[in-house]
């Protein structure tokens, strides 16, 4: 439609230089790229513009593009790069191109590229495009499938409380340290996903005779799969299973006629079932004259615990060729955008130290260049001290002389570190590490003893932590769960009709019930027309009360009372429910397992009740809600939907995971390297300098005997250092300006000190940054 | 150092015409509570029928098209039970919808009153509709700038979706003299040969009553509907949509109380399909209690509940952008709420005053059958809140 120089021009005219993506916008729509893209180096910009090259000039059908990433926001962000770039060229196009142009630009529909997670497009093409008569899938999310792995493959014969099956997964997690019924079902869940990713003979792995807890983990899995099937349901493992089914059977053969241009992004986090997919794709793309380009970058592999196989990637030129007989061309994008000089060198630096990596990373990997403008120079901090709460009380002075003050003077320099007079708020700073949670078994932990400085200082800094707590500890929560049980189960006779419930589950419940009597005590406001002691006794004593009724017979009490309608009664005393931002959020998240309740049992999710219901029935209906609501919410099943968070206000400082962070940048970015290492303790090894193989490496060891990728080559210990380090390498490279490591003292020590990877320890035990002296101690 | 500024995500954000809009245009912070915040309704009443009779509509056509579904007037048992437990089953239950029972009997003993409208729905309009469908279940998407006034934009675009029905004009022309849709088109637009050789129409499925002509609604559905129209114009294999089709299916089948407001409209002269004959001496003369016990609603002729359920929209350039404008206009709105709430303003001063100041309150039955009524702002301002009540 247009010529490759005009398009070229027309990305100049967006400020976007095609050079750095060679031949992503230049090479003809049959062309296969293997593109290596280091962070900050604009994977998602080289997507979008390789598909409106081959819209453009190509005049590839924009509904022949079939786009895939991992996550839902790096879709969305895919989607919206290309709409955007696509408007913007057509709105240029249109101003000045010839009558026969024009007519061709206003009937392409750019909306009609696909774009989504691998499992989103799944479950979209697989209604799409289902025969006649048959159903499309339902598809449940994680916490879900934990749940009902718990209720239909554990709870189902006992299975949880089979001591071989405990006695497995201790052998297998290395502890039985907290081994709640909640972490059970985890770990029973993974076998089954990998089962599934690695394309795993179930039976001949339950038959092998390695651990008697086995066969009984099989069969909870096939239970919990018979469950699904019977409902009709799928839960990601299985629809991308459904997925692979459909393509190789030809029942997708419409879809594989269409599809002629396939960009996967993130495939370093991809496994052997979602490889065969795209593999499958692929063949229909090149059968069309088209082709597949996927895009990752090793260092980034953070999923490997969820089934992920880096080898994948780094193998893919050849596995690809032996698959589909191509030979894709490799394309480095090493040109990083988002950093500073000393973040890039910095980075560069951190992933070569270990010798042994270098043997699982693409080969002649280049390192990263940066192209950003940086103002000057600016060094990678560190912050350490004796113990924990100093290192808390420091960084909270650090954190509000930046945001709140006129900086923070870096010691033994002229440098000031600030936030932008324009706009700079406690947004512009972030907090990684390897696990966000307030709370640990010994007491809090950095998170929030951060969290409790800062919103002590005189002008108090809000923090951002959804996945900090369990749901259930926040004091509104157990509140609210509390005069929930209170209404609905006055005499506390639920628990005496299951003899199956987990203790977990009931102290949970004492301390929700502890609660509730204490803010019903506190007689909250509106005290008018209904106080809530009142509520709560009429309820208890299933009186109604209706303001029409009154001075009038009574009414009777309703047959069935739904669940969420007593929540939303009750929610009269929560403003923060009503009105606030996170408290929104966490009760979509109660209520989401109230509507699965509804789904799994017989009642709807109902408090029976009424002259025309036997106390039987009643009964059984009480025992449904403790099974399908109650319990998963005492027991952690559920978290917080994050995407509803997405308009918190801008002033608050955020705390994630590193998983969390990716794909993400931030201004200035501090990584907890070792906030509660006071010591070497085998207990945290994994997470510095795993001494072992650790429970992902060997489930994945035990599984892949009776897979096709058979059993890894590299070592178990190896390959979780290897994770160690693309964890950090991750952390390390989403600061824009300044990198601020933190952590105790006895990571710095020069001799004796803790190992830790991320501070440059090496798997042979060499430091390399021995003392820490690459970092400006503040 | 100074630190650069976080820059957001750039996400163009995705509304839905019938998920987002028009919920909004009913209520604002109801829409914000139960599509933006994903809290479901307690009693789901209207989601779940809305829901179920697209899912009937949609899983008949296709058996229809299988040839599996060639007889009309089908029966309730074998023909319908079996598509509406499919639905039930297949399409409801997992999203977490179940039926209320007064409107719906799971083990198929009672034809309630949505199996019953399942069943008219089908007969009236299968065999009229279903051989003039070109395309079903078709996915639109489509960008639009998006420019509020005071307000500065997340994203320089939203983005719009919806799924219709499309038919053509080849099948419409080859459609029978007496066909019901053909013939309401004729009567809204005329000559139809006149809208040229090659066109397209849009039908949407409404599982709800016809509103009366004073009704918001009205003007909220024509709006959806040119909507549609533009976002159809952009698909490559479209013909410009001349009209768009909405079917009201409980007209098919009115309950007790919609035949209490269609008495109303009738007095007030407020409805714009007017009964005659017999149906008015029916409708004129029913009381919906008797002796203190209630009446059945009577039988309206069939003739008149076909009249009423289906509406036709015509659909020109003119129309067109001033839908897209009123469109843009709640989007910039929405986007108002948004904007509210990352400046920390509290959810319902965000939504529940704005929407108050610029529409008025809603309408007595959405906030009657509303969850969050009883602490709700609109109607603590309007001195209308009702206290809570148990259970």
């Amino acid at each position: 439609m247009i010529t490759q120089p005009d398009f070229e021009a027309e990305l100049r005219h967006l400020s976007i230089d095609p050079a750095p993506l060679g031949p992503l916008v230049v090479d003809l729509a049959d062309a296969d790229h293997f593109v290596v893209a280091g962070p900050g180096t604009g994977k998602t910009t080289a997507l979008a513009l390789r598909a409106l090259k081959l819209i453009l000039v190509d005049e590839v059908d924009p509904a022949s593009i079939l786009a895939t990433t991992f996550t839902r926001r790096a879709a969305a962000e895919v989607r919206s790069r290309i709409l955007q770039r696509a408007d913007q060229i057509r709105q240029s196009l249109l101003a000045k191109g010839s009558l026969a142009l024009k007519g061709r630009l206003s009937r392409i529909d750019f909306n009609r590229i696909r774009t989504g997670t691998l499992d989103s497009l799944s479950q979209e093409i697989l209604t799409d495009y289902r025969p006649l008569g048959s159903y499309p899938p339902v598809v449940i999310d994680q916490y879900l499938g934990d749940a009902l792995m718990l209720r239909a493959g554990l709870f189902d014969h006992g299975r949880f409380r089979r001591q071989e099956l405990v006695d497995y997964a201790v052998r297998v997690l290395g502890t039985s340290r907290g081994l709640s019924p909640k972490k059970l079902s985890a770990f029973v869940r993974e076998i089954h996903e990998r089962a599934l990713y690695d394309r795993t003979d179930l039976n001949a792995f339950a038959g092998a005779g390695i651990h008697a807890g086995i066969p009984i983990a099989v069969d909870a899995i096939e239970a919990y799969r018979a469950y699904l099937a019977a409902s009709g349901q799928v839960d990601f493992a299985l629809l991308e299973q459904r997925f692979l089914d459909d393509l190789r059977s030809g029942r997708l053969k419409k879809l594989q006629e269409e599809v002629q241009v396939v960009l996967v992004d993130e495939y370093q986090d991809t496994n052997f079932l979602q490889e065969l997919i795209y593999f499958e794709l692929a063949k229909g793309a090149k059968a069309k004259g088209g082709g597949i380009t996927v895009v990752g970058d090793d260092d980034q592999a953070l999923y490997r615990f969820r089934g992920a196989t880096t080898s994948l990637f780094s193998a893919y030129p050849g596995r690809v060729h032996d698959a589909v007989g191509i030979q894709p061309q490799q394309v480095n994008l090493v040109e990083n955008r988002r950093s500073t000089d000393d973040i890039v060198t910095w980075t560069n630096d951190f992933v070569r130290l270990d010798g042994e990596y270098h043997g699982v990373r693409v080969p002649n990997k280049p390192a990263l260049i940066r192209r950003r403008q940086a103002a000057g120079r600016f060094p990678v901090l560190g912050m350490f001290r004796p113990t924990m709460q100093e290192l808390a009380e420091d960084l909270t002075q650090l954190i509000d002389s930046v945001v709140n003050g006129s900086g923070f003077p870096i010691p033994r320099s002229k440098l000031v570190l600030q936030r932008s007079p324009q706009g700079g708020s406690a947004a512009d700073v972030v907090m990684l590490s390897s696990s966000p949670l307030e709370e640990g078994e010994s007491g809090p932990l950095l998170p929030l003893e951060l969290r409790r400085r800062l919103g002590g200082l005189p002008h108090p800094i809000k923090v951002y932590n959804p996945r900090g707590r369990d749901i259930a500890s926040v004091p509104e929560v157990g509140q609210l769960l509390g005069l929930i049980l209170a209404c609905v189960d006055p005499t506390q006779n639920g628990p005496n009709l299951i003899p199956n419930l987990p203790r977990e589950a009931l102290n949970v419940f004492t301390v929700w019930r502890q609660e509730a009597h204490h803010f019903q005590a506190s007689n909250p406001a509106p005290q008018a027309p209904l106080p809530i002691a009142q509520f709560v006794a009429a309820w208890a004593a299933r009186t109604p009360i209706r303001p029409r009724s009154r001075g009038r017979a009574p009414a009777t009490w309703p047959r069935d009372a739904p669940l969420l309608q007593l929540v939303y009664n009750l929610l009269t005393w929560f403003p923060y429910f009503q009105s606030d931002l996170e408290g929104l959020a966490y009760l979509e998240a109660m209520n989401r397992t109230i509507t699965t309740a509804s789904n799994l049992g017989k009642f709807d999710a109902c408090i029976l009740g009424g002259p025309s219901v036997p106390p039987q029935v009643a009964d059984k209906a009480l025992v449904e809600l403790y099974w399908n609501v109650f319990v998963p919410l005492a027991l952690d099943f559920i978290e917080v939907d994050e995407d509803l968070l997405e308009t918190l206000p801008r002033d608050r400082l955020g705390i994630y995971s590193i998983h969390q962070a990716k794909g993400l940048e931030f201004p200035l970015v501090i990584v907890d390297v070792g906030s509660s290492f006071k010591q070497r303790h085998w207990a945290h090894a994994f997470k510095r300098f795993p001494r072992d193989e650790g429970p992902s490496s060997r489930i994945e060891d035990q599984l892949r005997r009776f897979s096709p990728l058979g059993v890894p080559a590299r070592q178990g210990r190896d390959r979780c250092f290897d994770d160690l380090i693309r964890q950090y390498f991750v952390a390390y490279s989403r600061p824009q300006d300044v990198l601020l490591l933190v952590g105790l003292d006895a990571l710095r020590a020069p001799q004796n000190s803790v190992e830790h990877v991320a501070l440059g320890w090496d798997r042979t035990g060499t430091w390399h940054w021995r003392g820490l002296g690459n970092l400006t101690m503040v | 150092m100074t630190l650069s500024v976080k820059q957001p995500p750039y996400k163009i954000p995705t509304y839905s015409l019938t998920g987002d809009l028009l919920s909004y245009l009913t209520c604002g912070l109801q829409y914000r509570y139960h599509n933006r915040g994903a809290l479901p309704p307690s009693t789901p009443v209207q989601l779940w029928f809305g829901e179920f009779i697209h899912g009937v509509m949609e899983e008949a056509y296709l058996r229809w098209k299988a040839g599996k579904l060639n007889k009309f007037p089908c029966d309730w048992k074998p023909d319908v039970w079996d598509i509406e437990t499919t639905v039930d089953r297949h399409r409801l239950s997992p999203k977490g919808l179940t039926p209320p029972s007064n409107l719906f009997d799971r083990n198929g003993v009672d034809q309630r009153i949505a199996s019953r409208r399942a069943v008219s729905s089908l007969n009236v309009w299968g065999p009229e509709l279903f051989p003039l469908i070109d395309e079903a279940e078709v996915r639109l998407r489509g960008i639009r700038a998006l420019r509020p006034p005071n307000l500065q934009p997340r994203a320089d675009y939203y983005e719009v979706q919806g799924v219709v029905d499309v038919l053509g004009s080849l099948t419409l022309s080859r459609a029978s003299a007496s066909n019901l849709i053909v013939n309401a088109l004729k009567q809204e637009l005329g000559d139809l040969s006149k809208l040229g050789p090659s066109f397209e129409v849009i039908v949407d499925y409404k599982g709800m009553r016809r509103p009366a002509n004073n009704d918001p609604k009205w003007n909220q559905y024509a709006w959806q509907l040119r909507t549609y129209a533009w976002l159809r114009r952009m698909q490559p294999q479209s013909l410009p949509t001349a009209a768009g089709v909405l079917l009201f299916l409980n007209e098919l089948e009115p309950s007790a109380e919609d035949i209490s407001h269609l008495q109303e409209e009738v007095r007030a002269g407020t409805t714009d399909v007017l009964p005659v004959g017999a149906d008015l001496a029916a409708l004129s003369t029913w009381s919906k209690k008797s002796k203190g016990k209630s009446v059945p609603p009577p039988t309206l002729s069939q003739d008149y509940r076909v009249k009423r359920s289906i509406r036709v929209i015509s659909v020109d350039e003119d129309s067109v952008q001033a839908s897209l404008k009123n469109f843009d206009h709640t989007v910039w709105e929405i986007e108002g709420g948004v904007a509210q709430e990352v400046r920390g303003i509290p959810i319902q001063q965000a939504w529940g005053m704005p929407y108050l100041h610029k529409h008025g309150p809603p309408p007595i039955a959405t906030c009657t059958a509303c969850d969050f009524k009883s602490y709700c702002p609109i109607l603590a301002h309007t001195g209308k809140q009702p206290p809570v009540s148990v259970p």
